[in-house]
């Protein structure tokens, strides 16, 4: 009898637990719109497994109710309010499809934005394009850039963040010669790392190692103790995860006696970088700042991190990573003046667009070294930090245009 | 124990297996939503994965790399498709052709493993194969293969709506139910038997362990990349990270929910289970692996046999209670009635 | 290649190897004693750092006490889910239940735990990545070859780990009985033995080392809530490569995992992971049952 009261209680406990936690958050509903005013279905997939997903989910809960409250979209003189419907993709192929196929033929939404993994983005596609879905993604996989894609449009700036970063190395480090590259074997990394050691040659540095290690990697130390002994000027990061595992490897590399310089076109989410590594393994890094942390922050900026710590408390770099797709999709849509996807698809692949968002002004550019000759991805402007005594110092801010200026001349091509 | 088989007269079985088809069938015809039908597609795809998985566990062995050649079925198809430029009516039939030797080969070096070691060989497999899909680059990459061709039209029938898949994966499953039942029904389904009963005896028999087991493998592991095959086709995108070892872990809850001793319906009633109620549970959305888990639990605590075993004792109620059967919470929290149970 | 970076290397291996050796002693004796195939065993290693983290980082204890208190709390954790859940599944087997079947029945119940212990920590935690500050920040540095004074510490708690259960399973009695039952449990009963405590404290002391490896671990690396599923494949596959139920197999296993990773990625790169599992499974075709163990069934 014990036993059975043990379990019964056991379960008793995890299920009560769950629904009373499940119910208690109180159910945010929609303000009750005028009469007048439609809603307008936008679908998100994020994983609900990491900061990554969450932040981004936070960041989105917060601001479309914002932007709501603010007047909401106006399109041929009809009042919209955004309602975001996100769903869990488990960072995976196969967790993505199922949402995006659950938010098109389930909850028939026309737009999808603000996805981060690869993985699940690039499962969607199969969905999204034949039932004409305008997408709007982050991810760094080129598939998302594909010229057989349509209505799927690149947010991020993983793809193009690289070009504008290299000239400025040349200027920190002017005796800087070689270079070893360390990223996850994944397709990301890969993708990365090639596009690295392109730009990197073009400059006259000498690449001499691609590094690339398992994607949950905990120890570096055997990545780390091979760089050392490449012994190399420079070190960087390509496709880095924001979160721990960055900071693990900057500690590797610590451990192992490196001492050159360091560089990632990523920010490093500071709180979990600093949870695992000491200060000093950072010195020396070169990477973008989030927008909020240089010395004169836009307004939009300002407005979204007090917003934020209004609402959350801590503070998070990492929500703000991509958001920008939020930004991209609204003036779109204004913009082409309609709801409906092939409308404004059609309108931006002709077009272009630029944006604000609290991450700077970007703009729609043209791949054509992908072949592509639509406005399919994006160029974004950067701002620039090297950490030093603990601390990151501001270095300067690249303009939208510059970064593809940087972009076409590195890869070839007219981008716009 | 007795056999479950026997629980129904032949002609009651054929009829019941007869309504059921046509049910389902029929099902999509009242469906209007697609999300459903992709549901309903993915269970059919999850049952027979669970059902190659059954096979294998009808001859005493556990596997867990069901997802294994589930991947791998998905890869030949795909890059048949993208290489040779074949339609899917030419890569199901070569990819099944290609697994199962294969499949042979692989399971020569496992079958000699048994019990927990093969177990665990099965699960690396996987992993294995995930690795090796990603490293290669003719394969893709991490990226995968993406853009691959629907099945090519067959006369009048276009493969562009879920209907045509739901019909096609139906097809499939049919076949795949009637190839097993046949073979669990002949004399190597019977040997399988007496192997997972005991091996040692069966061995006195003169029932070749081995060769049996290794038949299995290769029966249920060609099985899988079939299903694969066709997931490849339905998805139209290929990568590694959509097999990861804890696909091959789903595959055998399927088996174990719906029920163990029923080969056919255990993985169709756990596959359809294991696909909807989370489906349902995304209102709590932060809770849903929980809510599985525990539900998961409460089915292997209380309801011994699985959903369909204790559904199936509790209409036949004819007082005896075999080791398989039901464990209701009544009798459980009366311990100690159920004589032949050991202590430890 | 200089000797100093063929020490280095053998040092990397040892370390990998020790992380490995710790956690798959813990899952060793669950299956001898027990016979589960215990999933959540990396579950119970992501709730040792979690604890480690709690009682060091939060709570500011003594680096050595939370250790042992992680341990102790996660053997506690172990012993409750033996009798909550896998004592339970093991009262429905009769004597007529296939060897599979009990295996098969005590792994899922596995895979139910791992899935609850995972998304609670999940929920409990938040999704944010958390590390723990090394209390042993020094650095050796001997002619070139440089390891962290915490890692040097990890691969001694592994050895004493080893010593402390070579002690308890080949000098005392209690050693004999959970050796023994691993073979007949029968037999065991026969011998007037309560084998019932006996199972729980297998269970129990598993899954304290599991608790232990993670909480020594977690100023290495870093404290998340999926770190379990992550190290949960390659020890299966130490446990394999050494031999079920053989307690020297096991190191020797970890040992042979951490040398074939450490070089494996020094000289093959990437595919140094599907390096060792191709070993295993090469190695698996010629010796069935592992390296020292037996082929079972």
């Amino acid at each position: 009898m014990k036993r059975a009261a043990l379990i019964l209680t056991l379960v008793a406990s995890i299920l009560g637990t769950s629904f009373l936690v499940a119910c208690s958050p109180a159910a945010t509903t929609p303000p009750t719109a005028a009469a007048e005013v439609k809603t307008l279905n936008v679908g998100c997939t994020l994983p609900f497994d990491n900061s990554l997903g969450m932040d981004t989910k936070k960041a989105l809960e917060m601001i479309v109710p914002a932007f709501n409250a603010a007047g909401g979209l106006t399109v041929q003189g009809q009042k919209y309010n955004i309602n975001m419907i996100i769903y869990d993709d488990k960072y995976t192929a196969d967790g993505g499809r199922a949402a995006v196929e659950r938010l098109v033929n389930e909850d028939k939404v026309k737009f999808i934005i603000c996805q981060v993994g690869s993985a699940p983005i690039v499962a969607g596609l199969a969905v999204t394009e034949p039932a004409k879905v305008m997408v709007l993604c982050g991810g760094a996989s080129s598939k998302i850039i594909d010229p057989a894609n349509k209505y799927t449009f690149g947010t991020a700036t993983w793809r193009t963040n690289l070009a504008p970063l290299f000239p400025l190395l040349k200027t920190a480090f002017p005796n800087a010669k070689t270079m070893v590259n360390l990223s996850p074997d994944d397709e990301t990394g890969k993708a990365l790392a090639s596009d690295n050691a392109k730009i990197a040659t073009a400059l006259g540095f000498t690449v001499l190692d691609n590094v690339f290690y398992p994607r949950d990697t905990q120890d570096f130390a055997p990545f780390a103790t091979k760089i050392a002994a490449e012994k190399p000027d420079i070190m960087d990061f390509p496709g880095a995860v924001a979160g721990t595992q960055f900071g693990l490897q900057f500690k590797a590399l610590y451990e192992a006696g490196f001492t050159g310089a360091q560089v990632s076109p990523m920010p490093p989410s500071m709180t979990e970088v600093l949870a695992v590594t000491p200060p000093e393994s950072m010195e020396g890094l070169i990477s973008i700042l989030p927008s909020t942390e240089i010395p004169q922050p836009t307004a939009l900026a300002t407005q979204y991190k007090q917003d934020w710590t209004a609402k959350y408390g801590q503070w998070s770099t990492v929500s703000l990573t991509w958001i920008p797709a939020f930004y991209a999709f609204v003036n779109a849509v204004q913009k082409a003046d309609s709801v409906d996807p092939e409308v404004v698809s059609a309108y931006l692949s002709a077009n272009g667009l630029s944006w604000q968002s609290p991450n700077g002004s970007a703009m729609l550019v043209k791949r054509p070294d992908f072949k592509n000759d639509r406005f399919c991805d994006t160029c974004a402007s950067l701002d620039f930090g090297i950490f030093k005594k603990g601390a990151y110092q501001y270095l300067g801010t690249i303009s939208a245009d510059d970064a593809l200026k940087a972009n076409q001349s590195a890869f070839g091509g007219v981008w716009q | 124990m007795k056999p479950p088989t026997s629980w129904k007269p032949i002609h009651k079985k054929l009829a019941a297996a007869v309504i059921l088809i046509i049910v389902f069938a029929a099902l999509p015809i009242f469906i209007e939503n697609d999300y459903i039908k992709h549901l309903l597609i993915m269970a059919c795809v999850g049952t027979i994965l669970g059902m190659s998985f059954s096979m294998l566990f009808s001859t005493g062995l556990i596997s867990l790399g069901a997802g294994a050649f589930y991947a791998v079925g998905a890869y030949i198809s795909a890059s048949l498709a993208m290489n040779a430029g074949i339609s899917f009516w030419l890569t199901f039939p070569l990819t099944i052709i290609i697994s199962s030797i294969l499949a042979l080969g692989v399971g020569a070096i496992f079958v000699r493993n048994g019990g927990i070691a093969f177990v665990i060989i099965t699960l690396l497999f996987a992993s294995a194969v995930v690795i090796a899909a990603g490293q290669i680059e003719f394969l893709g990459g991490w990226g995968g293969i993406i853009g691959i061709p629907r099945p090519t039209a067959l006369g009048p029938i276009q493969f562009d709506s879920k209907m045509s898949y739901y019909y096609l994966i139906l097809i499939i499953l049919l076949l795949v139910v009637l190839a097993y039942y046949a073979l669990y029904t002949s004399h190597i389904g019977r040997a399988w038997k007496a192997i997972k009963l005991s091996p040692n005896l069966a061995g006195t028999l003169g029932i070749n362990q081995y060769s049996y087991r290794l038949l299995a493998f290769t029966i249920a592991s060609t099985t899988a990349a079939a299903a694969g095959s066709f997931y490849a086709h339905y998805f139209q995108t290929v990568t590694p990270g959509a097999f990861s070892g804890w696909l091959s872990i789903y595959i055998q809850l399927y088996a174990v929910l719906g029920g163990l001793e029923f080969y056919v319906m255990g993985p169709a009633v756990g596959s359809l289970l294991m696909t909807f109620i989370p489906e349902y549970l995304r209102i709590i959305k932060e809770f849903e692996p929980i809510v599985t888990g525990v539900l998961l639990l409460v089915v292997i605590l209380f309801f011994q046999g699985g959903i369909l075993g204790t559904i199936v004792n509790a209409t036949k109620s004819n007082g005896k209670n075999n080791g398989q059967g039901i464990h209701s919470i009544r009798s459980w929290l009366k311990k100690g009635k159920n004589t032949g149970v050991r202590e430890s | 290649m200089t000797p100093g970076l063929l020490a280095q290397l053998f040092l990397n291996a040892l370390s990998l190897g020790s992380v490995y050796v710790l956690m798959v002693l813990g899952l060793d004796i669950i299956i001898r004693g027990t016979k589960i195939l215990n999933f959540a065993h990396g579950q119970f290693y992501m709730l040792g750092a979690y604890m480690l983290f709690l009682l060091f980082q939060i709570m500011h204890l003594d680096f050595a006490l939370s250790l042992v208190l992680a341990g102790l709390i996660l053997g506690l954790v172990g012993a409750i889910c033996y009798m909550s859940i896998f004592h339970v599944v093991r009262q429905r087997f009769t004597v007529t239940t296939t060897f599979s079947y009990r295996l098969l029945l005590s792994a899922m119940a596995s895979v139910g735990l791992m899935m609850i212990l995972q998304q609670g920590t999940l929920l409990l935690f938040g999704t944010e990545e958390r590390g723990v500050k090394t209390p042993f920040p020094q650095m050796i540095d001997i002619l070139d070859v440089r390891i962290s004074l915490m890692r040097v510490i990890v691969i001694l708690a592994a050895i004493v780990i080893c010593l402390l259960l070579y002690f308890l399973m080949y000098k005392t009695t209690l050693g004999k009985i959970l050796r023994a039952i691993s073979y007949d449990p029968e037999a065991v009963t026969l011998a007037g033995i309560n084998t019932r405590w006996i199972l729980v404290f297998c269970f129990a002391l598993g899954s304290a080392l599991a608790g232990f490896a993670g909480g020594i671990i977690a100023p290495l690396f870093s404290v998340t809530p999926d770190m379990g599923t992550d190290v949960i494949f390659l020890s299966l596959l130490v446990l394999l490569v050494g031999g079920i139920g053989s307690y020297k197999g096991t190191i020797l296993g970890g040992l042979l995992v951490g040398l074939a990773l450490s070089f494996g990625f020094q000289f093959l790169g990437g595919i140094a992971e599907l390096f060792v599992f191709l070993l295993v499974i090469a190695i698996l075709s010629f010796r069935p049952g592992g390296l020292l163990g037996e082929a079972a069934d």
